[in-house]
């Protein structure tokens, strides 16, 4: 046993990188929704990047140490604490038996990852524990749900290491304005030019109707020249335009297929930055280059060893 | 056929423009042919009605040089296609239709102009093809229903469908294989369990699978597990 849940905060889930290969059946992949915290926090402690961690929204969470272990955590700042000591983010740390470890509220950012040395430990359904509460799929118990006081981490096996830092280029400041970088892509021909003029040259404000689906976000309509299309698959960071013409960009839960006009895929390491805006921050969309994108989610795949062999 | 990247870890192939049988034929055997040809490059393939949504596994290169693969995996696509679909069983799902477990079957009868037996018989009286598969884990959706039943989605979707209701929604047909919220006329129940068999190895429920409804009295269902 690694920790004793005391107080499990408003959304605490259990997630690893993703359920891959099920997508077919109408299962979400889940995973991180900000990806690069959630590495980060893996690679402080060399754990494999599939490595299950705790993914904490909003806060306020406690948990007790039931023995020595490392932890990370890295994403959003919320005044974490190793008994009444503060501790950053960004950073790994020793933890002791009978320590506890706390996460107050929110002061930047909306999700915080917490990783252990070697990772939690939970059944794997499909080949994951990623937990997609809507489908009762994944996590501690493989019903889906979320942390409960009470519930027990364990962790696998690690051989201690040093305590590491993320170096300060890596870590994003969550409060800067956000670009999402659109690539074009999809039903992006059915909407004409003013509409595509309006879409990017507008704020947008992230609505608090935002989940692990999909962000939703309110401003100037867009409209497609289309009601719907046959449905069809749906990409990660893809932006549906619904009747109503305020966009949603889909994110580690999304439904599998719809029947909305999307206008193109924001790049997938700006979606992981959106994850990090709570509702009402504001944020643009600006055309992305598809072979710039595409380099650097290559050269970050490669950096984080992310790969066919997951465990 | 059209292949377009969308976002730099995924790609759409594109192989008709309409809800019909040829087309799924040709998605079942291009799904087929890219998880023989291809499956090192992807870790997911998303089958629908006229498309396959292919996700990357990008360590073995970006979206870009994937779609060049892509292109030249399919190219003998149209002569396989033509022989596909003809294989394969029609599995028969047991159906009770009572009006315990059909809270729509009134508005369907009213809206088609139709008597209960009537709507029973037309909803059994054909083989049906899985176009898709998804909305929520393996929700199928299957076509086309006889155009007399055509009806549309309720105005309000229900918060809470019970598992196994099987429902029209305009010429579609579905099972909701677990509760959750939906739309769909509801005019029956089965005890079989479509999500189960879905994630069956060498499952009988995929894209391209054909099905039929038979009518079962209320002993027959609960006998096969159903709960009204």
């Amino acid at each position: 046993m690694t920790f004793e849940v005391i107080k499990p905060g408003f959304l605490t889930l259990l997630q690893d990188y993703g359920r891959y290969g099920m997508q077919h059946l109408g299962m979400a992949t889940g995973g991180p929704l900000d990806e690069h915290a959630f590495l980060w926090a893996n690679r402080l402690l060399d754990n494999h990047y599939n490595c299950a961690a705790l993914e904490i929204t909003l806060g306020p969470v406690r948990l007790r140490a039931l023995q020595a272990v490392q932890i990370a955590i890295a994403g959003a700042d919320f005044a974490a604490r190793i008994n009444q000591q503060p501790i950053e983010p960004w950073r790994s740390y020793w933890i002791e038996a009978g320590d506890e470890l706390s996460f107050a509220a929110a002061r930047c950012g909306v999700r915080a990852y917490l990783a252990v040395g070697g990772g939690f430990e939970a059944k794997l359904q499909h080949g994951s524990c990623a937990t997609v509460m809507r489908e009762r799929c994944g996590g501690l118990q493989g019903d889906g749900r979320r942390l409960e006081a009470g519930d027990r981490l364990e962790c696998r096996p690690a051989s201690p290491g040093q305590t590491q830092q993320v170096p300060p280029r890596y870590v994003p400041d969550y409060g800067a304005p956000l670009r999402l970088r659109l690539l074009p892509s999809y039903q992006y021909d059915q909407f004409d030019a003013a509409q595509v003029r309006r879409f990017f040259s507008s704020d947008y404000q992230v609505s608090p109707h935002s989940d692990r689906m999909g962000y939703r976000l309110s401003g100037p309509e867009i409209r497609a020249s289309l009601d719907g299309i046959i449905s069809e698959g749906i990409a990660y960071g893809a932006v549906q335009v619904p009747g109503d013409g305020q966009p949603i960009v889909l994110l580690r839960d999304r439904q599998t297929i719809g029947g909305y006009p999307k206008i193109g895929c924001v790049a997938s390491l700006d979606a992981a930055q959106l994850a990090q805006r709570g509702p009402g921050a504001v944020i643009r969309f600006t055309p992305g280059d598809f072979a710039e994108v595409e380099t650097e989610r290559l050269d970050f795949n490669r950096f984080f060893g992310i790969g066919v062999s997951r465990r | 056929m059209r292949i377009e990247p969308v976002g730099e870890s995924g790609c759409m192939l594109y192989l008709g423009e309409q809800i019909e049988p040829a087309v799924c034929a040709r998605v079942c055997c291009a799904a087929e042919l890219i998880r023989r040809r291809l499956a090192p490059y992807i870790t997911d393939l998303v089958p629908s009605y006229a498309s396959i949504f292919i996700s990357l596994d990008l360590s073995r290169g970006g979206v870009m040089a994937f779609c060049a693969l892509l292109r030249d995996a399919l190219h003998d696509l149209d002569s396989v296609a033509s022989e596909s679909l003809v294989s394969g069983d029609v599995m028969s799902v047991g159906v009770y239709y009572g009006p315990e477990v059909a809270p729509d079957m009134d508005e369907v009868m009213q809206l088609a102009g139709l008597s209960s037996e009537e709507v029973i018989a037309l909803h059994c009286g054909q083989e049906y093809l899985v176009y898709a598969i998804g909305f929520s884990p393996g929700f199928c959706f299957m076509g086309n229903t006889d155009a007399r039943l055509k009806v549309p989605r309720k105005a309000s979707p229900r918060t809470r469908v019970p598992a196994g209701s099987v429902a029209l929604a305009d010429r579609q047909t579905a099972v909701y294989p677990c509760v959750s919220p939906g739309g769909w006329q509801i005019i029956g129940r089965t005890a079989v369990d479509m999500l189960a068999l879905c994630q069956r190895s060498e499952s009988p429920l995929q894209v391209g699978s054909r099905l039929r409804f038979e009518p079962v009295s209320l002993e027959c269902f609960v006998q096969a597990g159903g709960r009204v």
